[in-house]
């Protein structure tokens, strides 16, 4: 009995406690951890500005000052550089001071005092965007440099400068690499380039995190309202793993696709395609929100970019004799010239030519002295037209350029012409219309649309100015223009857009004599041309730039003209003359050369 | 030394409660000897509880198993995507030492935890970097304290050796204790791994299971209860007409010939009760035919001793008259009166005995009791067969104590009871002195009478008191008296509610004792005389030697 009793006792025990899901158990392994499925590259040694401990004397330490701030994101290099006084103080942003020194550093050996003298060219923001200081002045900046008691090498013990972080433009060129991001143009038909500075010590593989960041934060502040940036709360919820299978994932939060919007998705892919250009192995895989990824691989986004069609080669022409004439060596050299009636080729001082892919458009300023008019007309590729006046236009005419020139709607393209140092649009038909500028910068002289036909350049009382084109109110307006700070020039006498990272740039120089350079869109970077071509000023300067997919940030093609002359920047300057003509050869006359080059763009 | 005798002490302890126990269960023990329902009910109950225990546990084992083992495999395959997740969320990182790298892990554990689908509400990501110094371990629930649920053993298998492990846990959350499949697996990167950790609440499952074992064992108990209730009322149904059965018996053998079980339907039981009725009918004719038997055959003694009364009596008229004329007749005509003279009165003495037997048989004898004392009444029983015993040279030793013995008898029965034993004993003495010793106490009085005769063989000492008994049936009636008078006595004895008992052995004689209660009516307990006498022992060692 009373076994049985506690045999009940037992069982009632274990049936209660001793069933259901424990409350612990021990450790179950259940195998080995997973191996890495992923191939990290490990990339490059990243360059790196040389530390504090790199330098043997101040000025090196002022050099290597003025460098560290590149790609240091904790500002730990930049507060190595300072002594102990000044480093508890110093809590700078993200953003940093680029400054272009404009002569060397002053300083004498065996004393401390280290000073020089710095034109602000502009602020690198967090963003990768280089915001240009409106203001030339050049600013003094002193700083002492000894030794600390206790430690080795030398340290700032004083400075005259705000507590930001410098960084000289050397340090720009030499630490980052330029990087192009696209944001959508407003009617959503074409890509416009945004040009951004990445470190170069950010390795490869985070590249697209950092690149999608920018796109998600959005556009730089001067392109304004004419670009699109992603929808507002957009966000990269994740890091943009390395890529596995030839296949590059990256994932946005559900925002990135407004709902109602069925062309959302491929463009935001087109803008991820171009944006990431060259870190995509092959497979773009893209996951918005939580819907299933899809996998993009074809090429076919490259048509986004209108600057995408720039040819290798491109038709060159110049005016002789009040004729438009093809160059040899150039593409197409033995066609006819486009739209015009050979009938009609006579009697024009300059002219511009562009084109889509389906039509072809040419305007030209025909006559002469007070006479002068401008002419333009379209045509399907292959066909030629009649020409069209187009009046409204008074004072001294410029050289036209195309703005935008649509595919199958001849009627919706645009083009500019300065006259009288006033700018002026017009189309196929119709009067010119004067265009709104926000503030007077002077007159006019010379005028670049960006193959985007968005960005502008322009050089307007001998300065450089950028702005954006917004062709999509009634009337054409341009925000208002940020000048642009190139190096060297006193006089800046014309612009075109060399890339979609640079300007060809053509003006005086301090000592009078002229150059051409190639500048950022920012106007930080140069990259020299034609350092000194002699006394004559230039009066024009054209470029094909050079196409995006070529990776080329610099265009071979540019030309300038002189007072009489027609010029092309090859290392030197080379003259074209008549025996660069194609078609009918002629015989050089004195006083007839070939002028006013220009591209079919 | 000191555990020894705590040993001992425990012992004691455990002693004294086994006995308290004991007294305690004393009655159910008692119960269950009795009552065969209990026996039944209990057995079934304990046999079925194991049974039932057994199999309910065996489900409930069975299926809190298979809700884990489902766990488990959901865990598993949503872990293979969220460790996807973060080693190519890791996998940006080429070195331990970018800023960057412990936001990459908070955002991962961010999107690991926002990924989960809502069903699995509660669950918690951590990644944690143990392996390498300077990176903080992140909780999506960043209150929780994940020290109780991330066990130092997994770490070490998850951490130190590499290994996918997991674990079940119970953390308080939120005051409520909640059980967490713990899951654990590094994170392959460019610098070592990183190990992430996934706990997901078995709350569902758990609650799942606990309802299967509440139903497992509200059934299980159901069932055993309905089990005891089906025992105990099958075994009702054999128990109950068993019992009346017995209680009819009982009734039966204290004299109620009358009665008879209810017999209902024509099952074993019924079959059962037909048959004891059928039994008990016979036994009742039996008893009543025996009964009438017996009634008439004392009738008939009773009737038979009152119609030899009257003829005896003018017989004995007519021999008194030639017995006292006998010295007138012949030697042998007054041999003869004298014969007749001695059987008559050997007639009327038996004659006497059977009428005073078949008064006891009818039931007619009444006790005429009253206070009276017995040391003369023994004096005088003495004193009257001291001639008989002279004749035959016994002499009657007398042993009464000086102070009267005074009991509530009737002295004319106890008179004749002592002559009876103290005339057989003399009768038989051979010659040996006859011994009769009076001995009282509270509560009873004692007499015996001591002979060193022939005794009685082994068996006698009942015999004796039957009717016409004889110790030697071929011995010739001469001697003695009519048979009946120990049968007389016994029932004389019988009358005061005391005892007659006799002992005796060969050649070592006999001893006959009457116990008489003091008081009329109370019962005897003892007697203040032993039955066999003190000087056989004496006797014997003599023998011996």
């Amino acid at each position: 009995m009373r076994r049985y009793l506690a045999l009940t006792v037992v069982l009632a025990t274990l049936f209660a406690g001793g069933c259901g899901i424990p409350d612990d158990t021990d450790v179950r392994v259940i195998g080995a951890g997973p191996s890495a499925g992923f191939d990290a590259d490990a990339g490059n040694e990243p360059a790196e500005p040389p530390d504090r401990a790199a330098a043997s004397d101040p000025a090196t330490l002022i050099t290597n000052y003025l460098q560290a701030a590149a790609g240091d994101s904790d500002n730990a290099r930049v507060k190595a550089f300072l002594a102990d006084n000044l480093r508890a103080g110093f809590e700078a942003g993200p953003d940093i001071r680029v400054i272009r020194l404009t002569d060397k550093l002053l300083y004498t050996p065996g004393y401390p005092d280290v000073s020089f003298s710095a034109q602000t060219v502009g602020i690198l923001k967090g963003n990768g965007v280089l915001e240009p200081s409106s203001d030339p002045k050049a600013f003094e900046y002193s700083m002492k440099v000894s030794p600390v008691a206790g430690q080795s090498g030398y340290f700032i013990t004083a400075t005259s400068a705000p507590r930001v972080l410098l960084m000289t433009d050397t340090a720009l060129e030499k630490y980052y690499q330029r990087r192009t991001i696209y944001f959508w143009n407003d009617d959503g038909t074409g890509l416009i380039p945004d040009v951004r500075y990445m470190p170069q010590s950010l390795p490869t593989v985070q590249q697209p995190t950092t690149i999608l960041s920018w796109l998600v934060n959005g556009p730089a502040g001067w392109l304004g309202d004419t670009v699109r940036g992603l929808p507002a709360d957009t966000t990269a919820p994740a890091n943009v793993p390395a890529a596995a299978n030839e296949t590059l994932q990256v994932t946005l939060s559900a925002q990135a696709l407004p709902s109602g919007d069925g062309k959302a998705l491929e463009r935001l892919r087109r803008q991820l395609q171009w944006s990431l250009r060259g870190l995509i192995p092959q497979t773009l895989e893209l996951k918005v929100g939580n819907s299933d990824p899809v996998r993009y691989s074809d090429l076919d986004y490259q048509d986004s970019n209108v600057a995408s069609r720039l040819a290798d080669r491109p038709e060159r022409f110049v005016i002789y004799n009040g004729t438009i004439r093809r160059l040899t060596g150039s593409a197409q050299s033995s066609d006819a010239v486009p739209v015009l009636k050979p009938a009609d080729n006579k009697g024009f001082s300059t002219a511009a030519l562009g084109e889509s892919a389906t039509h072809e458009y040419v305007a030209v300023v025909a006559g002469a002295g007070g006479t002068r008019k401008l002419q333009v007309a379209a045509a399907r590729t292959g066909q030629q037209t009649d020409l069209n006046n187009v009046d409204g236009i008074t004072g001294e005419f410029g050289r036209p350029t195309w703005a935008v020139t649509p595919d199958n709607d001849p009627g919706g393209a645009v083009g500019l012409i300065t006259g009288g140092g006033k700018l002026y649009s017009f189309g196929i038909n119709g009067k010119a219309k004067p265009v709104e500028l926000q503030s007077e910068p002077g007159p006019i002289s010379s005028i670049s649309v960006a193959p985007d036909g968005h960005r502008v350049a322009f050089v307007a009382g001998g300065k450089l100015y950028r702005t954006v084109l917004d062709t999509g109110g009634d009337s054409l307006t341009m925000s208002t223009p940020e000048q642009l700070l190139p190096p060297n020039f006193s006089t800046i006498a014309a612009v075109a857009w060399s890339s979609e990272a640079y300007l060809a740039v053509a003006g005086t120089r301090a000592d009078g004599r002229s150059a051409v350079l190639d500048v950022t869109v920012d106007g930080a970077l140069t990259y020299s041309r034609l350092a000194d071509i002699g006394k004559e000023a230039i009066t024009s300067l054209v470029a094909y730039p050079s196409n995006p997919l070529s990776g080329k940030e610099n265009t071979v093609f540019e030309s300038y003209e002189t007072a009489g002359d027609a010029w092309d920047v090859l290392g030197d300057p080379v003259k074209i003359t008549t025996a660069n003509l194609a078609g009918p050869p002629v015989t050089a006359q004195p006083g007839l050369v070939p002028k006013a080059p220009f591209f079919l763009d | 030394m000191p555990v020894r005798r705590t040993l001992r002490v425990l012992r004691r302890y455990f002693r004294m409660g086994m006995r308290r126990f004991d007294r305690f269960v004393a009655p159910a023990r008692r119960e269950w000897r009795r009552s065969l329902q209990l026996r039944v009910v209990a057995l079934t109950l304990i046999a079925s509880s194991v049974l039932v225990g057994a199999f309910g546990f065996f489900v409930a084992q069975r299926s809190a198993n298979i809700l884990l083992n489902r766990a488990q495999d959901e865990v598993e395959s949503s872990m293979q995507s969220k460790l996807r997740y973060a080693a190519s969320q890791l996998s940006v990182h080429l070195t331990a030492l970018e800023p960057r790298l412990q936001n990459t892990v908070d955002i991962t554990v961010n999107a690991l935890a926002d990924d989960d689908p809502a069903e699995s509400g509660g669950s918690v990501v951590s990644i944690r970097a143990d392996q390498i110094p300077g990176i903080q371990a992140v909780t999506s629930v960043k209150k929780l304290d994940t020290s109780g649920l991330i066990t130092r053993d997994l770490i070490k298998a998850v951490s130190g050796d590499g290994k996918v492990a997991e674990q079940v846990r119970t953390a308080e959350v939120n005051g409520k204790k909640i059980k967490f499949l713990v899951y654990g697996s590094p994170v392959p990167t460019n610098f070592g791994h990183l190990e992430l950790y996934y706990m997901v609440p078995l709350t569902t499952e758990d609650s799942a299971a606990n309802q299967i074992r509440t139903t497992v064992l509200v059934t299980g108990l159901a069932l055993v209860i309905l089990l005891g209730v089906v025992a105990g009322l099958v075994t009702r149904l054999v128990v109950l007409p068993v019992r009346d059965a017995a209680r009819t018996a009982q009734r039966l053998s204290a004299g109620l010939l009358d009665q008879r079980m209810k017999v209902t339907g024509e099952d074993d039981l019924a079959l059962l009760a037909a048959s004891f009725n059928q039994m008990a009918a016979n036994l009742q004719r039996q008893i009543v035919r025996l009964e009438e038997m017996s009634r008439l055959q004392r009738r008939f003694t009773s009737d038979v001793s009152h119609e030899l009364r009257t003829p005896l009596t003018t017989v004995r008229m007519a021999a008194d008259l030639i017995f006292s004329e006998r010295e007138d007749f012949d030697p042998a005509v007054a041999r003869s009166a004298e014969l007749l003279q001695a059987e008559l009165d050997r007639f009327e003495s038996l004659l006497t005995d059977l009428l005073e037997i078949s008064r006891f048989d009818a039931g007619f004898a009444a006790l005429d009791a009253e206070h009276a004392d017995l040391v003369p009444i023994v004096k005088r029983v003495a004193d009257r067969l001291t001639g008989l015993a002279d004749r035959v040279g016994v002499t009657i030793e007398l042993r009464v104590p000086d102070e009267p013995v005074i009991a509530e008898v009737d002295p004319r029965r106890i008179e004749r009871v002592l002559r009876n034993l103290v005339g057989n004993a003399v009768e038989h003495g051979e010659g040996r002195p006859v011994r009769i010793t009076l001995a009282c106490d509270e509560a009873a009085v004692a007499v015996t009478v001591r002979d060193h005769g022939i005794g009685l063989k082994a068996g006698e000492e009942r015999l004796v008191f039957n009717r016409f008994w004889r110790a030697d049936p071929s011995r010739a009636r001469q001697t003695g008296g009519t048979g009946l008078g120990l049968s007389i006595s016994a029932e004389d004895a019988r009358l005061h509610g005391g005892w007659l008992e006799a002992w005796g052995a060969p050649g070592e004689g006999a001893q006959f004792r009457l116990t008489l209660p003091v008081r009329s009516g109370d019962r005897l307990v003892a007697a203040p005389l032993p039955l066999i006498p003190r000087d056989r022992a004496l006797d014997s060692e003599e023998a011996g030697r």
